[in-house]
């Protein structure tokens, strides 16, 4: 060796003995966990098989080979593209004018365009839908489904915006790039993470969506298998759907994934606190303050607008106090154990992914992201274990419901934890046990204060997504009993706007203050750490 | 107090190897620095001391007690180390109290806490949390912290990395200050020569997975094991030469020679260490010494760094001197060169006879680096 290479030695793994840090829980705590959480999430697709395998090679060949599927998969897919790239280009721009521009009141602008996560799709379909019998079919989908997800986007992508390294932009301008070539080139390629995560999120809820589509009169994959299940009971043809549906699921996310590419957001050195200059809109001001007002007043002004005019019409008579009480109750009764449950089952799998990344992990952690697309699969994989397996026990009880909110929304509550996990420092961990303290009281002294946020922030995710379900409540509601959704989706379906709009505005008052929680958690987080894989 | 004794460790990461066989003892109440570039594996041994990393094979002891064999591992919390990682690491949500109390059982918390806050010259911020100190603050909370358990051994990895230049050197002082009066045997990982060379009573110089040479800062410096070392400890210059009973015959005229095992019986081609504060410049054509030009001065405040081209006939050589910086010395004056002192001579080729030794001989604090001639 010459003397230079014993000061220029290069460093081919010395990035290794941090990943393999035995700290913390011990990995076999790690995997046994996960291993568990990993069958309960595959338990859906299990169903699926053994119903699919049950009914026959030609029958379900015959039951997805028909005109439907064929109308079902081009409606399901010309929708999900349009509203991910409508949505994608709303929230990039909403995102840009909010973080990177002299926009008066970026801030109040900033919390209004994340209001809309709160408002279910059902209750921005209706609202629409109540006032115009125009907005229906695919055109009516594109209108409300766009304006109802585009925060899904938008929130990642202001995280991103807010976070990246001002000196690429700058280093760009210096080397002659135009303004607009910046952004193009440095600016969204800094972003695309998050640009990614946010269209998966949309195209996956475009799968599952029910309720928005059933009032718009729009007929999708998940809409006809709730129908072939539930009201025409046909089980085969239902199960077959969920295949295809299960399919475009996988090439959803294998899209998504291969896209990402070896996406890499990078800065030189740490975080600094330095704040991009913003640009100076001038004489755009104005105009672009009244595209924001414009479509502030389409995502908030209509559905909450509508839902108070139905109100007042219906007048005090209409309004029941003692069942609004009890749907309340009854939704929180389900929707918070089941935020903790799936917070919980999101914590071994967050540190796996996180402590002792590989291959494998990797898989297992993005293929969760599946049962998003399949409320409805879930909750009929669980009656139908129930009442073939143990004589319909627990079906249509409240623990089942909980069980299956907390798989459903499994992968929102991962997103949250993990984002914490990649922030705390395994350092940490190291030192608490050197300072000889067994490995549970780290774990409970250190590690659970350090996840605190990510923890709190899975819980209102899960909270807020259980809060504004409908699909999977529908079909295991313990009978006689109804939610706040379930209330409100009977009321509508018999029409009675009046009746069903307090319950509408009710779901929105208690889905605002998590999305509000939500929104401040994701705003203190480099971007990193909510996009890296 | 105990010292630390490492045996034959070795670890690798797949097919790379890091460690190779490393061995060293550290006295008790020593302060040991393990010098090393980055990736040498430093950071490793660090760990594995710890117990946080598990080596392929070999055996670490804590005083008499075995902390690391074959089919033997006592866990981080048992091993009694006080560890402060790069960055401090404090603990986020919990107070300076809280953080320096960590480790401690209930009862003795408040008094040990006073005490090591007292220690390190932070009294009255118990009560601050770790984002309302400095960076040479968060410092000397980590240390404190892996100070209150009373640790047989405290391990620092690259401590002062992350803090500025100018705060780097002062709370480098306070921490070394604040090790001497605990008296515990310390172990500090660097990349810093400088760092190493001014901190610790003994340096261990970690090259090609094993320790090369373990010192003081003096021998190390002085009478490095062999030119490769030479250069990586500061400047040297590297001058062809014949030794002679005690003296070695250089371009530079006869020197006294000193050299590590024993002496050669006859005369033999060596190669002389020259470190750039052992040349002496004169300006001007003088009587006995090599004549040469300078070809660079490089002004540095405290002294200046000038490079000589001296006589292509003679020797050819360029060579490196450091001078004290009030000396005006322009490029292209001619100049004398001598030689102060003795200097450190191995026989050449001396990479081979230096590998030789390396894996047999257990590295132990030498207390002189060879025989002065």
């Amino acid at each position: 060796m010459t003397p230079a290479a014993i000061v220029e030695q290069p460093t081919p793994r010395a990035t290794v003995p941090r990943v393999a840090a035995r700290a913390g829980l011990r990995p076999w705590v790690l995997v046994g966990a996960s291993t568990v959480v990993a069958i309960v999430l595959a338990l859906p697709l299990v169903f699926l098989l053994i119903e699919a395998y049950g009914s026959g090679l030609t029958t379900v060949w015959h039951l997805i080979f028909r005109s439907l599927t064929a109308t079902l998969l081009w409606n399901t897919v010309q929708l999900t593209a349009v509203v991910t790239v409508l949505c994608a280009v709303i929230g990039i721009a909403a995102a840009w004018f909010v973080e990177r521009t002299d926009l008066p009141g970026r801030r109040l602008w900033g919390a209004l365009l994340v209001i809309p996560l709160a408002i279910p799709d059902f209750v921005v379909s209706f609202g629409w839908a109540s006032l115009s019998t125009s907005v229906a079919g695919f055109r009516g989908a594109v209108l409300v489904m766009t304006l109802a997800v585009y925060p899904l986007i938008y929130l990642p992508v202001a995280a991103s915006f807010r976070n990246a390294d001002p000196g690429q932009e700058e280093a760009a301008r210096s080397l002659g790039v135009g303004r607009l070539k910046t952004f193009w080139r440095i600016t969204l390629g800094q972003a695309r993470g998050a640009i990614l995560g946010g269209c998966l999120l949309v195209a996956l809820i475009m799968l599952s969506e029910y309720g928005a589509f059933e009032i718009l009169g729009y007929q999708t994959f998940t809409t006809e298998i709730f129908t072939e299940f539930n009201i025409a009971f046909n089980v085969q043809a239902a199960a077959a759907l969920s295949l295809v549906l299960v399919a475009l699921s996988l090439l959803v996310l294998t899209g998504e994934t291969a896209a990402r590419g070896r996406v890499r957001v990078s800065r030189a050195g740490p975080l600094s606190q330095r704040r991009i200059p913003p640009h100076r809109l001038g004489h755009l001001t104005v105009p672009v303050l009244a595209g924001f007002t414009v479509f502030v007043g389409l995502t908030l002004g209509v559905p909450i607008g509508a839902s108070v005019y139905w109100m007042l019409e219906g007048g005090r008579a209409l309004l029941s106090g003692v069942s609004l009480l009890s749907a309340l109750w009854h939704t929180a009764a389900y929707s918070a154990p089941a935020a903790v449950l799936a917070t919980v089952m999101a914590l071994p799998v967050a540190l796996l992914a996180i402590r002792y990344p590989g291959r494998a992990h990797q898989v297992l952690e993005r293929s969760t992201y599946l049962v998003l697309a399949m409320p409805s699969l879930i909750a009929f994989a669980f009656s139908y274990f129930s009442e073939r397996y143990v004589n319909g026990f627990g079906y249509q009880t409240a623990p089942m419901l909980v069980l299956a909110y907390a798989i459903l929304f499994f992968p929102l509550a991962l997103v949250a934890v993990r984002a914490s996990v990649a922030q705390a420092p395994v350092s940490l961990e190291e030192v608490a046990r050197s300072l000889g303290r067994r490995q549970l009281i780290v774990f409970c002294r250190v590690t659970l204060p350090l996840l605190a946020p990510g923890l709190a922030a899975a819980f209102c995710l899960v909270f807020l997504s259980a809060v504004t379900e409908l699909t999977a409540t529908l079909i295991l509601i313990p009978t006689g009993v109804q939610t706040l959704s379930t209330q409100f989706w009977a009321y509508e379906t018999n029409l009675s706007y009046a009746q069903a709009a307090p319950f509408a505005l009710v779901i929105i008052a208690i889905a605002a203050v998590p999305s509000y929680i939500l929104g401040r958690f994701f705003d203190g987080l480099p971007s990193r750490a909510v996009v890296a894989t | 107090m105990s010292g630390l004794t490492i045996t034959d460790l070795y670890k690798s990461f797949g097919a790379h190897p890091v460690l190779a066989g490393l061995n060293m003892a550290a006295p008790a109440g020593s302060f040991t620095a393990i010098l090393g570039s980055s990736g040498s594996g430093k950071t490793t041994l660090l760990r594995i001391l710890a117990g946080f990393e598990r080596p392929d094979r070999g055996t670490v002891m804590i005083g008499e007690r075995i902390v690391e064999a074959d089919n033997h591992h006592v866990r981080p919390e048992q091993r009694h180390i006080g560890y402060v990682p790069q960055e401090g690491s404090l603990f986020p949500h919990l107070t300076v109290e809280a953080n320096i109390g960590f480790g401690l059982p209930r009862k003795q918390r408040r008094q040990r806490v006073v005490e090591l806050l007292d220690l390190v010259g932070l009294a009255g911020l118990e009560r601050r949390y770790p984002h309302q100190l400095s960076g040479g603050q968060q410092q000397r909370v980590a240390l404190a912290r892996a100070l209150a358990v009373r640790p047989e051994i405290v391990l620092l990895d690259e401590p002062f990395a992350s803090l500025d230049t100018h705060l780097r050197v002062s709370v480098r002082e306070e921490v070394k200050t604040i090790l001497r009066k605990a008296g515990t045997t310390s172990v500090l990982v660097t990349h810093d020569q400088d760092e190493a060379l001014s901190l610790a009573d003994l340096v261990a110089v970690l090259r090609d997975g094993a320790i090369a040479q373990y010192a003081t800062p003096h021998d190390i410096y002085t009478a490095p094991v062999d030119d490769e070392l030479a250069r990586f400890i500061g400047d040297a210059n590297l001058i062809p030469g014949t030794l002679d009973g005690s003296f070695v015959d250089t371009p530079l005229g006869r020197l006294p020679a000193r050299w590590h095992g024993d002496p050669p019986a006859r005369p033999c081609a060596v190669t002389v260490l020259l470190r750039p504060e052992q040349i002496l410049v004169h300006t001007g054509q003088a009587n006995g010494g090599l004549g040469g030009m300078i070809a660079d001065a490089g002004y540095h405040g405290h002294d200046t760094v000038i490079h000589i081209e001296t006589d292509p006939t003679r020797h050819g050589q360029p060579l490196v001197a450091r001078t004290p910086a009030d000396v005006k010395l322009k490029p292209g004056a001619q100049v004398t060169i001598s030689v102060h002192g003795p200097v450190h001579v191995w026989p050449r080729p001396s990479r081979e006879a230096a590998s030789d030794g390396k894996a047999a001989d257990r590295a132990v604090p030498l207390a002189s680096g060879g025989k002065p001639g």
